[in-house]
């Protein structure tokens, strides 16, 4: 997959307007934001000249985290409040002094108790998912502290420099304090989220050419609905297209164009009060469908015979029945190996009462492939038009599985040079479900729209009458104290 | 001719000729190394002729075909003119082969030579010509105490006067090791062709990696030219097809080269994937000195040709391995196991091979498109007609009158079993 997590191009196409929409406890912000900076407050101030002790100084520069013990964040209607604190700290602070040959570097440590910053932001207007700090960052540190590192003549009696030299550098220290939320600022509470936001490109990575078509998604922050910020939830919707490069392994069809935008709330204002997750977030079952259907066409659809070399698990031929279609005789070495292509573009319909999906393809192929002679050879071609009802399980952190529940198939039909001894229509219809359930099981997975960094884990997936709608949890970031 | 696909019925279970003739270890009570032995022609069978591992070979205008009896291990040989009309001669050479056997007739001597492993790794050759059949005792090293572990991969070439080569990969000593010899002395000279160790050609997976050794020298095609002994072999830890070469005469090193890495660039970006060619690799010199190479691209699934210059390599797809469906998409085909190269009159390739997705025997010709210097040329494949499942360990040879052999295994049913059944096909089923 190629990332181009950048705002959208102007031709860029988009299918369906607000096609995802997320909510966020605005508690699990500070969460998020400490995910995307693990070593903690990222420092980045530049150096600062000022006259200190009869001579002009250079302070700085910083370019480090600070580690900071707690984050925390709130939210009232249209403003965000973002506070770090930590209990005991201190920084190393160079001063540069210039001598008659060349520059001294003096190192100052600022040590204090309480370390505070703190920002509000509002949302800024247009379809953006930005933020705007109302004022500076606000820092306090109690009971500041400076010493000397090492020997600053220049600046220092033994350790404990002037009055003068204390104060630049806490006043630099807290700058840099403000610089750096200021900075987490930049990176808005919905991309550090990790949502779909930019133009990425996935490649069915086959080695047959004929499998290798493409799929381009796009996802804008969405005008309508509007970014929202309220104290129970920060909310946001994304705009979303794709768009298929046909592969030629997939049948000669266009997707056509995806429904009319949703209307239905996709996520209640309260849905997240009393619940245990972090973030909601709902796909609209309309784009799920032309997102299956942009797969199906990119190449996603044709499956198997890829692992060449012989290590991906395949279908144990006690598993398949052979001897049910007469070819239990053949010298097989080792598993079967499985080739699936699909003749049509699919249909999908959520049924929300049975937290399920249904799937139609017409007609869905299987190769069954076994080795003979230590060579791949296809006993036969199984086929069917197919209906399945299927349950999403979550089988990742950022993924579900649709496992099905049920299977139909209407107009079986086998074919294999082998000459096999087939049974009556019957008992054929129920070897090609059988086959089918055992190729299909575990094979449709849906990934949750975020990318591959997001924090985010999925723990709970509801079926909607028009969405899919994904709930889950922020891992505890990674500590930024050894 | 006409005729096309035969399958071979001959008379009398091989369980019969075994016990009549040969007795319990064959052909090796009745003939001792060295010797020329008759090696009773076995009297006719009623069933079809077993044919696993099966070989071609022409000596001049006599095709000779050899096939192993995957029931008793026996290595029956014949010549194939009988076949064609439709009974087949076989002497059994031996009873306890493994899955390996080869064959190479000479043109210029009439003598067709034959080699092949026994269950225990012994490495046997017998050599045929008008008289009989001599074959040697378990080849031993000249020179050196430590036997031959020889494996199912291996070849052999007939070479001036009374010599042989065999190439085989031998499993003790975890690489592929060339022997040179004649028919009337077990004991042979060795020379490793190669034992996988790294830095011998530059660029390739072993190149830098010390920790990758062995596991080389599958599936070898020997080839003997007037001035040069070559083999193509697979090196299956890098997925690579490789070619080493020495001069025949002489008694120096071989070189070595790859062939085709088979990586797959999926472009734009996206990287590339690890390639698997070769696994399956048949080399032959034109009459006008080009030699080429026909092997399978395990990992797309398709039929490729290297033409060999010098100092350059030019590979082309033969058969992609891909058919339009009833739905307008395409179906991929897995093609290019079993490749067997020859060289027409003109000396454009023809490639016999095995299409695994149909389980049908395919031949794909070269043929030029338009004027132009080189001159514009494609690659024409055909499905020939004879009745899957055929096509295993597909052989093809062509005499010194033009006409062609084609012989290959087909898994068929006899008394309600599978069997490995012997198929010959003469050029009328082209």
């Amino acid at each position: 997959m190629k990332i181009d997590d950048a705002p959208t191009s102007d031709s860029a196409r988009i299918d369906q307007t607000g096609a995802l929409r997320t909510a966020m406890r605005p508690t699990s912000l500070s969460r998020l934001y400490r995910w995307s900076e693990p070593q903690g407050l990222p420092l980045d101030e530049p150096a600062k000249t000022v006259y200190l002790e009869g001579r002009d100084v250079s302070i700085g520069p910083l370019e480090t985290p600070f580690p900071m013990e707690r984050w925390t964040s709130s939210a009232q209607e249209g403003r965000l409040e973002l506070e770090l604190h930590e209990p005991q700290g201190n920084l190393l602070i160079p001063i540069r002094v210039p001598r008659e040959v060349g520059v001294r570097i003096c190192r100052f440590r600022l040590s204090a108790t309480n370390w505070r910053v703190n920002a509000r932001a509002t949302q800024a207007a247009g379809p953006t998912w930005d933020v705007h700090l109302e004022e500076d960052p606000s820092t306090n540190l109690d009971d500041p502290r400076v010493t000397t590192v090492g020997e600053c003549p220049e600046l220092s009696t033994g350790q404990a420099p002037s009055t003068a030299v204390s104060d630049q550098l806490i006043d630099y220290a807290e700058d840099a304090l403000a610089g750096g939320l200021e900075g987490i600022f930049a990176n808005s509470p919905v991309s550090a989220l990790r949502l779909p936001r930019g133009e990425f490109e996935l490649l069915s990575a086959s080695p047959f050419d004929s499998r290798r078509g493409r799929l381009r998604v796009t996802g804008r922050p969405s005008e309508s609905p509007s970014p929202q910020i309220q104290e129970s939830a920060i909310r946001a919707a994304l705009d979303l297209g794709v768009e298929a490069r046909r592969a030629d392994c997939a049948p000669l069809s266009t997707v056509p164009p995806v429904g009319p935008s949703p209307t239905a709330g996709f996520i209640a204002p309260n849905s997240l009060d009393d619940s245990p997750y972090a973030v909601g977030f709902a796909l609209s079952g309309e784009f799920i469908t032309h997102l299956l259907r942009a797969s199906t066409l990119a190449g996603f659809g044709c499956r198997g015979l890829e692992a060449y070399d012989g290590l991906e698990a395949g279908l144990k031929p006690e598993a398949a029945e052979l001897d049910a279609v007469g070819l239990a005789d053949l010298p097989l070495q080792g598993p079967l190996e499985v080739s699936v292509s699909v003749g049509g573009l699919p249909d999908l319909e959520l049924e929300s009462t049975l937290s399920a999906v249904t799937m139609r393809t017409a007609p869905l192929r299987v190769d069954l492939y076994g080795r003979l002679r230590g060579v791949r050879v296809r006993l036969l071609s199984a086929s069917a038009t197919t209906e399945w009802r299927a349950e999403p399980r979550i089988s990742g952190p950022r993924q579900i599985t649709l496992s099905i529940v049920n299977l139909d198939v209407t107009d079986p039909s086998v074919d294999s040079p082998f000459d096999p001894a087939l049974p009556d229509s019957e008992e054929l219809g129920r070897w090609v479900r059988r086959l089918f359930q055992l190729v299909l099981e575990d094979q449709l997975i849906l990934p949750a729209p975020l990318l591959p960094d997001s924090p985010l884990r999925i723990e709970n997936v509801r079926v909607r009458p028009d969405d899919i709608l994904f709930l889950g949890r922020l891992d505890p970031p990674p500590s930024s104290r050894p | 001719m006409t005729r096309s696909t035969i399958h071979i019925f001959i008379t009398l279970a091989l369980a019969a000729a075994l016990s009549a003739g040969c007795g319990a270890d064959g052909a090796g009570e009745t003939c001792q190394p060295g010797t020329v032995c008759s090696f009773d022609e076995l009297p006719g069978w009623q069933q079809a002729v077993p044919g696993r591992s099966v070989r071609v070979a022409s000596t001049g205008e006599t095709f000779w075909v050899a096939t192993r009896d995957p029931g008793s291990g026996s290595i029956l040989v014949g010549p194939a003119g009988d076949a064609l009309d439709g009974e087949l001669k076989m002497r059994i050479l031996a009873s306890t082969a493994s899955e390996g056997l080869a064959m190479d007739g000479s043109r210029t001597r009439q003598r067709v030579a034959v080699a092949w492993a026994d269950r225990q790794g012994q490495l046997f050759v017998a050599v045929g010509d008008g008289d009989g059949w001599r074959r040697t005792a378990p080849l031993r090293i000249r020179g050196s105490a430590d036997p031959i572990a020889a494996t199912s991969d291996l070849d052999i070439a007939i070479g001036n006067g009374e010599t042989l080569h065999v190439v085989v990969r031998d499993r003790a000593r975890d690489a592929l090791i060339g022997l040179t010899g004649i028919a009337a002395d077990e004991s042979w000279s060795l020379r490793t062709v190669d034992d996988g160790a790294p830095g011998a050609i530059a660029g390739d997976c072993r190149d830098t990696r010390s920790d990758l050794e062995g596991q080389i020298g599958y599936n070898p095609s020997l080839l003997r030219t007037s001035s040069t002994l070559s083999v193509s072999y697979h090196d299956a830890l890098c997925g690579n097809l490789r070619l080493a070469q020495r001069q025949a005469g002489s008694q120096g090193p071989w070189t070595r080269r790859l062939v085709d890495d088979g990586d797959i660039s999926l472009g734009d970006g996206f990287g590339a994937l690890p390639g698997d060619v070769g696994r399956d690799s048949s080399m032959a010199q034109a009459a006008d000195g080009t030699t080429g190479i026909a092997y399978q691209d395990s990992a797309r699934g398709r039929l490729m040709y290297a033409r060999i210059e010098s100092d350059d390599i030019s590979r082309s797809v033969v058969d992609p391995g891909v058919r339009v469906g009833d739905e307008g998409q395409t179906d991929k085909q897995l093609v290019g196991a079993f490749p067997s190269l020859v060289f027409d009159g003109e000396s454009r390739p023809r490639i016999a091979y095995f299409d695994g997705t149909r389980a049908r025997l395919k031949l794909a010709n070269r043929r030029r498109t338009g004027p132009g210097v080189p001159p514009r040329t494609v690659w024409l494949p055909e499905t020939l007609s004879a009745q899957p499942p055929v096509g295993f360990s597909a052989d093809l040879a062509r005499a010194s009158d033009g006409s062609e052999l084609l012989v290959a295994e087909r898994l068929g049913s006899v008394d309600g079993d599978t069997r490995s059944i012997l198929v010959v096909q003469d050029e009328g089923g082209f």
